[in-house]
């Protein structure tokens, strides 16, 4: 109990892929958020392959050495997870209320493949035929135990595990701010052909977040700074 | 649109007001622990003062210490003293009885009578004397009881002398209340 432990009030985002690991680092200015830093590390021999932490001491340094170069010890980390250890489906509902045992028979979603993970909904948008549709995402226990684990490992006060559609989500709705309706999102999410990350242009990008003149984005690590800044506004709007 | 959080985690609120909390905590022990060694300093301070104070009398007085010693032995002297007087003032005090009562007795008695026995305690116990007559033994009462001022004075044995020269031999005694 004492002394206190180490808080930092800075927050880090870290999205992990099993091609990539980006780490960002935002912070909030006024209403709009500022991209620090961020590293994409590309990893190429099955460190993290189908999200299974198989060099965890490779993967801290790579963590340790972005939090060094800024000096961001203690800070509070999200992790942002896309991958295929990562369950996601998208399902329709008859009712507004989520409710698996009711619909177990009338979709694809089947209750006993979701046992013994850890799963949760969220609400997306009432489809044409007058029905529900939600998003749902699963991780298996022995997963979130292994990044809690690496947060640990790495003195990080680990605040959100969430999948990275969450995140892209998350960032729709907050650039939407008070015109954000479930059903103009249903409407964008058919045009794009369900890929979140074409819902967003660069006109978007910059009426949410300033990334900086001299940071050069690339077209590969979009996804993940687009989840990561989704993530960070999300929490930042809560707090 | 609720966002899918795998772990339950404190939210940055909790944080801020954990943070308060500490603080708040860690104001009030470093407080009262300041006003603890400022109460405690001060009483230290105080006891030293005090010890040395008591060192420097004890210093200025010890060319007294003979003088306060003889008083000492003067005192305890005056005390035994007072016990013996007042021992001597008891026992003056019970002869003096003693002799008023024995003169009275002896007053009281005219020359046809004789004291035989006289028994004396703080007061008179018995008297055994020889009368030549019994008008005689209670006019000797009377006259006694006038002397010392004891009522009730009663004749408890009447016997005739075996002696030639007294006719009556008398035992007179208080009478006694239960």
């Amino acid at each position: 109990m004492w002394p206190m432990p180490p808080f930092n009030k800075r927050c880090i985002i870290i999205h992990f892929s099993p091609h990539h690991i980006t780490c960002s680092w935002f912070e909030q200015d006024n209403n709009k958020a500022t991209l620090k830093a961020y590293k994409s590390v590309p990893l190429e021999h099955l460190e993290l392959e189908r999200l299974v932490i198989f060099n965890p001491s490779h993967i801290s340094t790579i963590i340790q050495s972005f939090l060094d170069e800024h000096r961001l010890q203690n800070t509070c980390a999200l992790f942002c997870l896309s991958g295929p250890s990562l369950k996601e489906q998208v399902v329709t509902c008859e009712t507004a209320t989520f409710c698996p045992k009711k619909m177990a028979n009338t979709t694809d979603f089947k209750l006993p493949e979701w046992e013994g993970i850890i799963w949760d909904h969220s609400y997306l948008y009432p489809s044409h035929d007058g029905k529900y549709v939600f998003y749902i995402a699963g991780i298996t226990r022995e997963l979130l135990f292994q990044y809690q684990l690496l947060a640990m490992q790495n003195h990080l006060n680990l605040t959100a595990i969430s999948p990275e559609t969450m995140g892209l989500l998350n960032l729709y709705k907050i650039h939407k701010g008070a015109q954000f309706r479930h059903s103009q999102l249903g409407i964008e999410l058919s045009r794009h052909n369900n890929d979140i990350t074409k819902m967003f242009n660069e006109k978007t990008l910059h009426d949410v977040a300033n990334f900086g003149a001299s940071k050069v984005i690339t077209e590969n690590h979009k996804p993940a700074l687009l989840a990561s800044l989704g993530l960070f506004l999300t929490r930042n709007t809560r707090a | 649109m609720n966002t899918i959080n795998f772990i339950k985690s404190s939210s940055p609120a909790q944080h801020y007001s954990l943070k308060v909390w500490y603080r708040i905590a860690g104001g009030t022990l470093l407080f009262t622990l300041l006003s603890l060694m400022l109460v405690s300093g001060w009483q230290i301070y105080r006891l030293y003062s005090l010890r040395s104070d008591v060192k420097t009398l004890k210093l200025k007085a010890k060319p007294f210490t003979p003088a306060f010693e003889r008083k000492k032995k003067l005192e305890e002297e005056v005390i035994q003293t007072a016990k013996k007087i007042d021992q001597l003032k008891q026992l003056s005090a019970q002869n003096k009885q003693k002799y008023s009562f024995l003169k009275a007795i002896c007053d009281s008695c005219d020359n046809s009578m004789a004291i035989s026995s006289i028994r004396l305690k703080n007061s008179i116990e018995a008297i055994t004397l020889y009368v030549p007559h019994i008008s005689s033994a209670k006019s000797y009462i009377e006259r006694l009881k006038k002397e010392t001022g004891i009522e009730r004075l009663l004749i408890t044995s009447l016997e005739p002398s075996t002696s030639g020269k007294h006719g009556y031999v008398v035992s007179i005694s208080p009478l006694k209340r239960t």
